[in-house]
């Protein structure tokens, strides 16, 4: 056989030395990219076109996009069943507004999936023209290696008014991000408000068991005792769980979905936060004494059964399953909370629950602290023809569609889309005001209130203004109601009045980047802490333990990583 | 908690589910990649398995390829080296990105090479004397006497073919070629890393836990479909595959 | 006709290994392999400093270990059980059902899993009954290796007899009847014969498992953890996923997953190198 042998190995070499050679040629194919119309810089049509928001192109152009997978298949039995993603509602009103189509490069679920694919967009050394990264460094990364084209030109000529407006609400606390060396780097999404943390129970529990609205610490223990102990939605004795908290972020994001930010807060305690520490100096809050009693509280609570035994072990399915089956009557959550526990309504149409934001301090204050102001950031290719059409997409959806088209049969498909919850957009930030969701409130209580909706605002008030009217109607009526309705007026009505109402203290963290050291140590530190979180709570550690954790957190790295967060403070 | 069958059970489900064409489509493209992996794994695995069957006095390089192939197992690149790879040869987002990466199942090898080296060798020499090349020699003699071994194998290709949703979220760009296992898995959004509350109000709008419960028993019913067909081989099929003489 | 095969393991195995530079670099995707600065041993020595490394090395070996163990000996119970089992039918059946759920992945086992050991689970409904305390299983640093072992034995085990049942049936019943005529009872027997007999077959598939129990690990373990259980039950791979992939850390990653694959190597050819002594046996 030693012929086949030489054959063999000649293939092999042959094979090896082709796929080398197509390893050395990487970043400058351009087979991910659309091939465009040159565009003609004399001809007045295309210089319009690129120098103005919401003129379209005389030609189609047409750009590859990394983009967040839509729920298509909730169109099923719809007259928008054949959708996709590059045809939708969406994507066919940019196509007639704008002369703009969009190719999907890749697609993936929103998280570490979508972060996970423009990872190996940017390993493989090819981007689409268009998409959006998940955080600061990626874009640093981007920028550094020449990668995104400069989107300052066309931020100033094609980005609308609107737009420019409320990204000038923010104060240059978001674009600012994404300027380097003066230059607009990419259009950064503005995270909205998230409002305090907002404490969600049973209603119809605490008024069969004859308890008040809740506003201490003390009263909040006592009503989770009496759900726990009484077993008011009759689960049989001791099947009633406590509060339903998250397992890996039990606490430190913020606005986030079942943590126990209040209650850290109540004791002075920023978990994962950069915090300013009254010198200018910035430290982390997960390290910091006044963490140790806000722990040993809860490690009181989870003893007498106040949080639910096993939310290590729970995933986001098993959470929510908890509260809208009826196991559990109390969780800790955000303004839209009521979204969480929408269900509930259809299971069992008795369910009520109320929102508090509490637990309250002696002053009857609340503290949050507020979020990343910008934590995805939309970019195009460096070299990709038409660098203005991503700004005049987000012209499109975040300021025309919204505030502008009048067309009502226009509207009624992006209404369409919102009752079954599907997106469709190509782009997936959100260009918003700070205040978004209290804002306009006073407008649409009034609107409710005399039956006339030609005050309302955008387009998006409009649908949510026909969603709450049923809502209220079926009230009335005492019809079986929409829990699409309920959870959209609780949320953005019941809730958003009681917060724009109550006493709330923002304090901003100083710092969201990353540190060079920290790329290396954070997952390692990250990891400790989790553990720490858990540990304590759980009763497996005692809180004492809270101090040698602080003390091997700062061993590993907290120390290093400290010193270069407040170097580059300053350095700004 | 979670069950496998809904607390509340209704049919409503499952009829719902008989509607999702993405279902359907993925079921298809998870068929269509068994069967074409199941192909490429069957060729290259009888075909690698039975030159390294010989012993070195008869194939004088069996030793070397041996330790490639060894050498092959136990180390890898990692993922991202492997995606590269997948990439210059533009097979992302294709079926075929899903199947070759793997198409030599070395475990698989060993265990065929291994029933191989079992079959007597008076069958071969007698053959040998007939002037039949080793082709010949391995389809009409070899193959037939290791059957069982191949059903064997077989059933574990189609299980990991069917029950793989890794590779499709690293190679797959579009989320309507995800194979089964791997629309499945991405039912329960992540949303660890989403922190925009108009997305978070999206996520929590999207619940259908029953139906997902529904779709994981007939992601399965397949698999519990073909294995009592297998089970009598893949006895007798191990067992040739890696007993000593 | 070994071309094929050798052709693709090149492609797809051997030219993604010239990755592992990236377990001497500061990988950056942006700048690629050929791009990002070398830093030398950087990578491992800081994998030795932080406490992590030296955990879940301990977790992936223990892991792996305890399942080979507790894998090897329940199958060879259940085969020899299965053994004097007569009644074909009975036998037929029996075999069935236990070699099933190794078909099922663990993305669906471990819904099963989850529920039956959950705090309102059947099995702390049965402790119940004797008046013991609910226990959370899986979220217990107690339990949780335990656990895995004992779902990863329930999987595996039927499956893993028939290697055994088959070693069984070729052992010369000549030796049975001899010392049977030497007075030997049942238990002798199975100690001076049948065990002796097997040998070479444990030897075989426990090696042939060894970097499969690494590898497989990750299905199993990524879908039942938590992370209070983190510190006994994070293993190499599932380390190299969060932190490899989802943090992309990608160079403290690759030099974690060489490290693996060094343990791999010192586990298989240790086996391999035992099987050749106390059996004579040439696996590969």
């Amino acid at each position: 056989m030693s012929s086949k042998l030489t054959k063999s190995c000649t293939i092999l070499l042959t094979a090896l030395l082709a796929v080398s050679v197509a390893g050395c040629q990487s970043s400058n194919n351009s087979n991910d990219s659309a091939k465009n119309p040159a565009a003609n810089s004399n001809d007045p049509a295309w210089k319009k076109a690129q120098t103005t928001p919401f003129t379209p192109y005389p030609e189609t152009v047409t750009y590859t996009i990394g983009q967040v997978a839509s729920n298509f298949s909730a169109l099923a039995g719809t007259p928008y069943e054949k959708d996709n993603a590059t045809d939708n509602v969406w994507t066919r009103y940019i196509k007639e507004k704008l002369n703009v189509q969009n190719k999907v490069a890749f697609e993936a679920n929103d998280g570490t999936d979508y972060n996970q694919k423009v990872s190996m967009a940017i390993v493989g050394g090819t981007i689409p023209d268009i998409m959006v990264v998940p955080d600061l460094s990626t874009l640093q990364q981007l920028y550094e290696n020449d990668l995104i084209a400069d989107m300052t030109d066309a931020y100033n000529q094609c980005a609308s008014d609107q737009i420019k407006e409320i990204y000038d609400s923010y104060k240059g606390r978001v674009l600012d991000t994404a300027r380097f060396d003066g230059k607009l780097m990419a259009l950064p999404t503005t995270e909205i408000s998230h409002g305090p943390g907002v404490l969600w129970l049973r209603k119809d529990w605490m008024d069969k068991l004859g308890l008040a609205d809740p506003k201490t610490m003390d009263d909040v223990e006592n009503i989770i005792t009496q759900f726990v102990e009484k077993d008011p939605g009759g689960n049989g004795a001791g099947n009633t769980v406590g509060l339903v908290v998250d397992n890996e972020n039990t606490a430190g994001v913020s606005g986030g979905q079942y943590e126990l930010n209040n209650i850290f807060t109540l004791y002075g305690a920023f978990p994962k936060q950069w915090m300013d520490d009254g010198s200018g100096k910035a430290v982390y809050g997960s390290v910091q004494p006044q963490m140790k009693p806000a722990l040993t509280k809860l490690a009181d609570m989870y003893k007498k059964g106040l949080i639910d035994r096993q939310f290590a072990v729970r995933t986001s399915d098993d959470r929510k399953a908890l509260l809208t089956g009826g196991k559990s009557g109390s969780f800790m959550d955000n303004w839209w909370g009521s979204w969480t526990v929408a269900d509930s309504i259809k299971l069992n149409p008795n369910a009520k629950w109320a929102s508090y934001v509490a637990p309250q301090s002696e002053d009857g204050s609340v503290t949050m602290f507020t979020g990343n102001p910008s934590s995805s950031y939309l970019v195009v290719r460096k070299g990709f023809e038409h660098p203005e059409a991503a700004i005049k997409i987000a012209s499109l959806q975040f300021d025309y569609q919204r505030y502008q088209e009048k067309d009502a049969a226009v509207l009624k498909k992006f209404e369409d889309y919102a009752s079954y919850n599907v997106g469709g957009s190509p782009i997936a930030i959100n260009i918003d005001y700070y205040d978004a969701f209290y804002r306009n409130v006073g407008i649409m209580e009034e609107a409710l209130k005399t039956g006339d909706s030609s005050k309302l605002l955008t387009s998006n008030d409009i649908n949510a203004y026909r969603s709450y009217k049923k809502y209220l109607d079926n009230i009335k009526n005492g019809e079986k109601l929409d829990s699409n309705g309920w959870a959209g007026y609780t949320s953005s009505i019941t809730t958003a009045n009681l917060v724009k109402n109550s006493k709330i203290k923002e304090v901003n963290p100083v710092f969201f980047g990353t540190t060079p050291s920290m790329a290396l140590k954070w997952p390692t530190l990250t990891k400790m802490e989790l553990e720490m979180f858990l540990k304590i709570i759980t009763g497996e550690q005692s809180p004492d333990a809270f101090d040698s954790f602080v003390s091997s957190w700062k061993k590993t790295g907290g120390d290093t990583i400290t010193n270069e967060v407040n170097k580059e403070i300053t350095s700004k | 908690m979670v069950s496998i069958f809904p607390v509340n059970f209704t049919l409503s489900s499952y009829e719902k589910l008989l509607s999702d064409s993405q279902f359907w489509r993925s079921f298809m493209i998870s068929v269509e990649r068994v069967v074409l992996g199941l192909i490429v794994n069957m060729m290259l695995m009888i075909l690698a398995a039975y030159p390294l069957s010989k012993s070195s006095k008869q194939f004088r390089a069996q030793k070397v390829y041996m330790n490639i192939v060894i050498f092959a197992m136990l180390f890898s690149g990692g993922l991202i080296p492997t995606f590269m790879v997948v990439k210059q040869l533009h097979l992302l987002d294709s079926i075929w990105a899903l199947i070759l990466p793997g198409a030599v199942p070395i475990a698989n090898v060993i265990l065929l090479m291994n029933a191989f080296r079992a079959v007597p060798k008076s069958l071969e020499e007698a053959a040998t004397i007939d002037g039949a090349s080793q082709w010949r020699i391995l389809s009409t003699i070899y193959v037939p006497v290791v059957l069982p071994t191949i059903a064997t194998v077989t059933l574990f290709t189609i299980v990991g073919h069917w029950n793989d949703y890794f590779s499709a979220l690293v190679y797959i760009n579009k989320t309507s070629n995800y194979p089964l296992q791997t629309y499945i898995q991405q039912l329960s959004v992540d949303v660890q890393n989403i922190t925009d509350p108009q997305k978070l109000i999206e996520y929590s709008k999207i619940s259908n836990r029953t139906l997902n419960a529904a779709k994981i028993v007939i992601s399965t019913l397949p698999l519990l479909l073909i294995y009592p067909f297998m089970q009598k081989y893949f006895v007798t099929g191990i067992v040739v595959g890696s007993v000593k003489e | 006709m070994l071309a094929p095969s050798i052709v693709f393991l090149i492609i797809f195995s051997f030219i993604p290994m010239f990755g592992i530079v990236m377990a001497f670099q500061n990988y950056i995707p942006a700048k690629g392999m050929s791009g990002s600065a070398w830093v030398g041993l950087d990578n491992f020595k800081f994998m030795f400093q932080i406490p992590d490394s030296k955990q879940i090395l301990i977790n992936t070996i223990v892991i792996a270990l305890w399942k080979i163990l507790i894998g090897t000996l329940v199958s060879i119970v259940f085969a020899l059980l299965l053994n004097e089992i007569r009644v074909r039918f009975v036998k037929k059946f029996m075999q069935t059902v236990v070699y099933l759920p190794n078909f099922l992945s663990w993305a669906v086992l471990a819904t099963v899993v989850m529920n039956i050991f959950s705090y309102e689970g059947p099995v702390n409904a049965f402790l119940g009954w004797f008046g013991i305390d609910p226990v959370l299983f899986m979220a217990s640093n107690h339990w949780f290796r335990p656990m895995l072992v004992l779902t990863d034995v329930w999987k595996g085990f039927g499956y893993g007899s028939i290697i055994y049942l088959a070693s069984l049936t070729a052992i010369d019943p000549g030796l049975y009847e001899a010392s049977s005529i030497d007075g030997a009872n049942r238990f002798k027997q199975l100690w001076y014969v049948t065990l002796p007999g097997l040998m070479p077959t444990i030897l075989l598939v426990t090696t042939l498992n060894l970097p499969n129990v690494l590898n497989a690990g990750f299905d199993q373990i990524f879908n039942l953890y938590n992370p209070l259980v983190y510190a006994t039950s994070d293993i190499i791979d599932t380390y190299v996923y969060r932190v490899g992939l989802v943090q992309r850390q990608y160079s403290l990653g690759t030099a974690i997953g060489l490290l693996r694959s060094v343990v791999g190597i010192v586990l298989i050819l240790s086996a391999n190198k035992l099987a050749q002594k106390l059996t004579d046996y040439r696996i590969f």
